[in-house]
């Protein structure tokens, strides 16, 4: 699953679920009401099979973002970010560090070409995570399995302990 | 050549009694290791698409217990056995009512499942074995235990299966006594192997 979605409605809740080692980028701007949330499941274009939509990679998806975001936002496009996910559901699935943690880094680095400040965060570790975006992005909330939501206002990597 | 999303009818046939077979080998297997008659349905197999697995589990938010190998040899494929948790957990304590019990009941609960997949898993590739002819070796099972959508997710993501398509066998394990507990068993042959597989059971040429 890979979507983007972008609202200027304070009252649209935006709610992604079953967040694994995919990310969530809550895009959202500074001064006026208006969000952008793109759930993205790959790292980087060039890794996925062809013919594939855009909107499943990191790098593509933030792009085509930011170009819907500009098509909303009347003057300045002063924006800043969120990213939530990256996490490993399956130990020892695949080579490296796995794919939630190079969704990470992808999304970082994406972020930092476009300029766009990651101002918090709650990414790695080992459990899904349900993530909650209301009032065009002012509040916004990540449940961790089996816990209840709380209010994202920080940067946490939860990176699993080295073995 | 026949591609995954145009099998003919015979072919899915093939598959449909495949599953069934490697279905009965793994209902024996269970219940030697468990010393419960254990019984095995298999009311559907067919082919998905990967993104619509979720809807086979109950949604993205449901709790589900994976299994997942890979299978390498003459034919490569990913195999992937997926319970709802709720079920897995109740045919668990069914069988081993007294080792539940303890403090420990949740890593025992996390090895036991694995077991029993791990038991699954091995003898459906067992079934395509003797089937096909073919020399196929299963890794060491992973498992995962998380929300279905973030599961298939991380699989799709992993193993680079967004757009493919997936043999799903949906199967119901019958213990006596205990209401039933649907498995999902999904494999994934890449798409050379697929009418590899199909030619090992002598069906790529009839149409």
């Amino acid at each position: 699953m890979a979507s983007t979605v972008v609202t200027t409605d304070p009252s649209e809740t935006l709610r992604i679920v079953g967040l694994g080692s995919c990310v969530a980028i809550v895009l959202r701007h500074v001064q006026v009401p208006l969000v952008g949330v793109g759930h993205f499941m790959l790292p980087r274009r060039a890794l996925g099979v062809q013919d594939e939509s855009d909107d499943k990679f990191v790098d593509a998806g933030l792009g085509a973002m930011v170009v819907k975001l500009a098509r909303r936002a009347e003057h300045s496009m002063e924006l800043e970010a969120l990213l939530v996910g990256g996490s490993r559901m399956f130990r020892g699935l695949g080579a490296g560090a796995g794919i939630g943690r190079r969704n990470v880094q992808a999304a970082t680095e994406s972020l930092e070409e476009h300029g766009i400040p990651l101002v918090g965060g709650d990414v790695g570790g080992t459990l899904s995570r349900n993530l909650l975006v209301k009032a065009c992005g002012r509040e916004v909330s990540v449940a961790l399995l089996g816990q209840a939501g709380a209010p994202l206002t920080a940067w946490f990597d939860r990176e699993e302990p080295q073995t | 050549m026949t591609g995954p999303h145009d099998l003919t009818e015979l072919q899915l046939d093939a598959l449909r009694e495949l599953g069934n077979v490697g279905s009965g080998h793994a209902a024996t297997s269970l219940s030697t290791m468990l010393g419960v008659p254990v019984k095995m349905e298999v009311p559907a197999v067919g082919l998905s698409d990967v993104s619509q697995i979720g809807d086979l589990l109950g949604g993205r938010e449901a709790m589900v217990r994976a299994v997942y190998l890979l299978v390498s040899g003459e034919l490569e494929g990913h195999m992937a056995l997926i319970m709802r948790e709720a079920e897995a957990l109740r045919l668990l304590a069914a069988l081993m009512p007294e080792r539940l019990s303890n403090q420990k009941s949740d890593e025992l609960a996390e090895s036991a499942l694995a077991e029993i997949g791990n038991i699954l898993t091995s003898a459906y590739v067992g079934a395509l074995t003797r089937w096909t002819g073919l020399d196929l070796r299963p890794s060491p099972p992973l498992t995962a235990h998380d929300q279905a959508g973030a599961i298939l997710d991380s699989l799709t993501a992993e193993l680079q299966l967004a757009g493919r398509t997936v043999l799903t066998l949906e199967g119901r394990l019958e213990v006596p006594s205990v209401p039933g507990c649907g498995i999902l068993l999904l494999f994934l042959p890449p798409p050379a192997s697929l009418p590899r597989m199909l030619g090992a059971l002598g069906l790529d040429a009839l149409q």
